[in-house]
């Protein structure tokens, strides 16, 4: 990148007299270096004050009692790692870890196969691609809010449409958000609802990025479609699905307003995400040094995960 | 369509025969999935129109008895003199409308001015800065829930909607700073140049060069913006606690922690709160289908 | 900008962590984690409450607008859904809004073993202690006896039955538990053309609320258990709780007269099924009265009746209060106590009765009293329960506790683990709850 000339069109040192007269001379050569600053300095200002400072101060808050057992009039006191070595060892942690876990697990495989196949299916030209495409996105953009809501009410048990429509087929209609064995599988229906729509997106972006000519050759070559899929069309998908899988990865290992309206956490534990157990920590049992913890672990086991996955998807692809 | 012209040409009736039962079965299985996507949404809205005893009557109606406004009535509290309205959702949707609106435009002007900054000009920590920023975008929100609300309590911003806006606007620049100072780099930089030497400054180049250039970019921050303010809840909900600040998915939510579930308000509400969601699908889909896939295409 | 400019070099990443590092330190000595008090400045014009949307809140309101008439000092009352108040309390106190002077709660704190709440002591004057419950007087101590509240409405479950329904199948209403399965039994209907499945028996199950494990304390009680042992210590997994709680998952998948999503009811699953008519008999509490008689939104306007819950080898119940405490960094503590005693004069309390079927003192709620009568018909359930309904447990996690037993009970009435386990379980965890 060239220096700007026209910031540069006056020598500027010779006359440099007096301190104003320096410290103009110097505004002036810096002129870009200043400008950048003050452009950039209003958006560090919120993003400081709102992310990193919070940051910080929740590290801070991590190490201390600060709970009921705490006065209101006096300082909480500093108590180290205790609140890391108390969640740690509690069930609640084991147990949200897993659902967590195995929610992003099963909710990728889901997405990723039906999103794959909606691709495979949408990868041509026809007729009304654009209100298919509308109505496709549509549960990505509602609020999720209003999603959870939607589905417990379809998934009611005591009026719900699903159950009514089940009773009606002669099925006994299993208690969809009352027993826990299906907490989860609740949870990866309605994320994959969600999210779908998005991955058979990405894909199919990626797919119409592969060249006509690689496929026609193979066919040619007597490459039956199984194996052209197999052995093209996947291998050269693989930048898309890597940042199909990292996005959608992330984003559901943060979960939380669906699990909130949906579920809250229920049946039983069995989909107390983490982010809900630390809202339950937090905001219904008002221990917020151990929410704090908790925050920071989510922290770095998001930037674990997001690291290996990053790792895995390099080694097995070897895009980046 | 070419492989319809070319088939045609062996066996008109025969390959016509089976395009139309391909295609038939094409669009049922697109219809389909049109219509899950769709259901729960039309089970809303038609639900929005019943009265709270027939939302629970047995056997279930689909299409509403009466249709009956009331619901909505009471979602934007139009009602009668000296009539509450059963839910938070008419306060709900002003501050919503508030809160999102000013966001947009705060994340767009500063969004527009760090991306020109870390697009176009050099300065020293430039490139670390921006880095920073890009990883905090990673950060899940819920992991600032706890000490935001303790600090919003402390400079007594807590349930206004100042903190809400402040706080939109952090968590939406980092993309929206991103986006625009690659868009910003794919300008190319002899317009810059020669508008220098017409006469601009540095600082006009922004406004007079970049931004009327950027228009589709700027739209899709503003419409993305828009959007995830509008359904944001996590710190609608720990950081608001009174109608005078909380939005709209936060007045919903609280209504299933209501002593009663008011369902038959609660779908008028829920449909209320997606009718700027479905317009910009509508009218804008280009920019939000952009947007969303930008992280994807050019991460 | 290049790929690779998106990688920060060996240096950078340190001269990143340096930063943070710095910061972290720093921070340490913020002074944010001081408490700071009255950020929100005083009026001593205007006296805040925090309450939760609910017709009690209008008497709050109604005894606010005479409050100002009297003292010219304000009301100003924030509205937060039922489910959220103590949460929302919880968490405004202890990150030191000072926002709130009164707040009419069930009991989250009350047993906190700190001074986040003002000693009410001396609003106890010997006319008031003679004419409140006993158990509502001992529901206001904290763990040292210090009165803490004052209650304000009296609150516990009662046995609602369909007349109709018990008539039909020539039942009279339950007094025992085999006399409740066998009513049960008998209207236990299946869904036909012109109604509903109807089920026998309404229960709450679900792990969300407190309010499930709040009402099957009382079964417990009636099958001769209890949950409170010698020094306070909880006894949640005796032998007779374990037998109450086998029962209540008989009803549902032995009996089958109870419905399987009673592992997802509280209370307002209850009263909207019951008045939905699909239930003949629901345990819930005395709010439902009117309720169930507003034909705005009832099927079974005077087609029901209210009794005392049924006893098993012993009669049961447990009794709940809402009570007003005054947060410790109010700033308007004596406005404050002002105000408690007018909430609680006969006005206000017979205002609080008409409204929520209940209030706390005894005086008020007279069945003898043709207007109490025709405001609550049922009233003598009530007043015969209190004869023998046993107080809240005094733990200082009460609220957790609650939710942990109504987790016991989910996992058991959805069969995921058997009824000793689960209150087994529980047991452990409310006593680890108890050495925090």
């Amino acid at each position: 990148m060239s220096p700007n000339m026209s910031l540069q069109s006056k020598p500027a040192s010779q006359r440099a007299s007096t301190p104003w007269d320096a410290w103009r001379d110097w505004v002036r050569s810096h002129s870009e270096m200043l400008l950048g600053y003050s452009f950039v300095a209003p958006a560090l200002l919120v993003v400081g004050a709102v992310m990193v400072y919070p940051i910080l101060f929740n590290l801070n808050i991590a190490t201390r009692k600060w709970d009921w057992s705490t006065p209101f009039d006096a300082p909480k006191p500093f108590v180290g790692m205790a609140n890391f070595a108390d969640l740690i060892a509690s069930d609640r942690f084991v147990n949200s870890l897993k659902v967590s876990l195995l929610l992003v697990l099963f909710a990728l495989l889901v997405e990723y196969i039906l999103g794959l196949g909606l691709a495979l299916i949408l990868n041509r030209q026809f007729r009304g691609r654009r209100i298919f495409r509308t109505i496709f996105i549509l549960p990505m953009v509602l609020a999720p809010i209003i999603v959870g809501i939607q589905w417990r009410y379809l998934l009611s048990g005591n009026f719900g449409i699903i159950n009514y429509v089940m009773f009606q087929l002669g099925v006994d209609p299993p208690a969809f958000l009352s027993d826990p064995k299906y907490g989860l599988p609740i949870l990866v229906l309605v994320d994959s609802w969600m999210y779908v729509p998005f991955v058979s997106l990405i894909l199919l972006a990626g797919l119409q990025q592969i060249p006509q000519e690689v496929q026609e050759a193979a066919e040619v070559d007597g490459a039956g479609s199984l194996a052209r899929f197999w052995n093209i069309t996947l291998p050269l998908l693989g930048s898309s699905t890597a940042i199909v899988l990292l996005l959608r990865g992330t984003e559901i290992f943060r979960t939380f307003d669906v699990v909130y309206v949906l579920t809250g956490g229920g049946p039983g534990r069995s989909t107390e995400v983490l982010g809900i157990l630390l809202y339950r920590i937090a905001f219904g049992e008002g221990n917020f040094g151990m929410a704090a913890a908790l925050a920071v672990i989510i922290s770095i086991l998001g930037m674990v995960i997001g690291g290996l996955f990053l790792r895995f998807i390099r080694t097995e692809t070897r895009l980046f | 369509m070419t492989a319809t012209t070319r088939t045609s040409q062996a066996n008109p009736v025969l390959a016509a025969l089976g395009l139309v039962i391909r295609n038939a079965g094409f669009y049922l299985l697109l219809c389909t999935i049109a219509f899950i996507d769709l259901f729960p949404f039309i089970w809303i809205l038609l639900s929005s129109f019943k009265t709270q005893l027939e939302i629970f009557r047995w056997p279930p109606t689909f299409f509403p008895e009466n249709f009956v406004w009331d619901n909505y009535a009471d979602a934007l509290a139009l009602l009668p003199a000296g009539q509450q309205p059963v839910s938070d959702i008419p306060y709900g949707l002003t501050n919503s409308v508030v809160i999102s609106l000013i966001s947009t435009v705060l994340i767009l002007v500063l969004g527009a001015l760090a991306g020109y900054a870390f697009g176009r000009l050099r300065f020293p920590g430039r490139r670390v800065l921006l880095i920073s920023l890009m990883m905090l975008r990673m950060l899940p929100g819920i992991v600032l829930s706890v000490p935001l609300f303790i600090l919003a309590t402390r400079v007594n911003l807590f349930d206004t909607r100042a903190v809400l806006v402040i706080t939109y606007t952090a968590f939406n620049l980092p993309f929206a700073v991103w986006l625009l100072s690659v868009f910003f780099q794919e300008i190319p930089r002899e317009l810059e140049d020669a508008a220098l030497v017409d006469g601009c400054t540095r600082a006009s180049v922004l406004p007079r060069i970049y931004l009327p250039l950027s228009l589709p970019a700027l739209a899709t921050i503003a419409i993305l913006s828009f959007l995830a303010t509008w359904n944001e809840f996590l710190f609608a909900v720990t950081l608001t606690s009174s109608k005078t600040a909380k939005t709209t998915p936060v007045a919903l939510a609280s209504m299933q922690a209501a002593f009663q579930t008011r369902w038959a308000v609660m779908t008028a509400g829920a449909v209320l709160a997606s009718v700027p969601v479905l317009l910009l699908l509508f009218f804008a889909q280009r920019y939000i289908v952009r947007g969303l896939t930008f992280g994807a295409v050019k991460g | 900008m290049p790929k690779k400019d998106f990688k920060l070099n060996r240096r950078e990443m340190l001269k990143l962590m340096g930063a943070g590092a710095t910061g972290a330190a720093l921070n340490s000595a913020a002074p944010f984690i001081r408490p700071q008090f009255n950020i929100v400045k005083s009026q001593s014009n205007v006296l805040r409450i925090l309450s939760h949307s609910s017709p009690q809140t209008e008497v709050y309101r109604r005894a606010g607008e005479a409050f100002e008439a009297l003292t010219g000092t304000r009301i100003e009352i924030t509205e937060c859904p039922f489910n959220e108040l103590q949460p929302k309390m919880m968490t405004e106190l202890l990150a030191g809004t000072g926002k709130y002077d009164v707040i009419p709660i069930t009991n989250a704190m009350l047993y906190a073993a700190t001074n986040y709440l003002e000693n009410l002591e001396d609003m106890y004057t010997d006319e008031l202690m003679a004419d409140l419950p006993p158990a509502a007087v001992e529901h206001c101590r904290g763990l040292e006896g210090e009165l803490k509240a004052v209650p304000t409405l009296s609150s516990l479950p009662a046995n609602f039955y369909r007349t109709d329904l018990l008539e039909e199948a020539g039942m009279e209403p339950p007094t025992t538990w085999e006399e409740f399965v066998e009513v049960a039994r008998a209207c236990t209907l299946d869904a036909s053309s012109s109604h509903p499945k109807i089920w026998g028996a309404l229960i709450e199950g679900s792990a969300k609320a407190v309010q499930p494990a709040v009402k099957l304390v009382g079964w417990f009680y009636q099958a001769g258990g209890g949950i409170v042992g010698p020094d306070n210590m909880p006894t949640i997994d005796l032998d007779e709780n374990v037998e109450a709680l086998q029962f209540i998952v008989d009803l549902i998948h032995t009996h089958k007269v109870a419905p399987p999503e009673t592992a997802e009811m509280i209370y307002e699953d209850v009263h909207n099924m019951f008045i939905q008519g699909r239930g003949a008999t629901a345990i819930n509490w005395q709010y439902m009265v009117g309720m169930a008689n507003d034909p705005e939104q009832s099927l079974v306007v005077d087609k029901f009746a209210a009794a005392p819950v049924p006893e098993g080898v012993a009669k049961g119940v447990n009794i709940d209060h809402w009570v007003m405490v005054i947060p410790s960094d109010s700033a308007n503590k004596d406005a404050a106590r002002e105000y408690i005693n007018l909430a609680l004069s006969d006005e206000h309390q017979l205002d609080m009765f008409r409204t929520e079927g209940l209030c706390a003192r005894m005086s008020v709620m007279d069945p003898e009293n043709p207007e109490v009568y025709e405001i609550n018909p049922f009233i003598g359930a009530w007043v015969e329960e209190m004869k023998w309904a046993t107080p809240q447990p005094k733990w200082k996690n009460l609220n957790e506790a609650w939710l942990r037993l109504s987790f016991a009970m989910n996992s058991a009435v959805t069969q995921s683990s058997s009824p000793a386990d689960a209150l087994e379980r529980a047991q452990e965890e409310i006593m680890a709850l108890m050495e925090d």
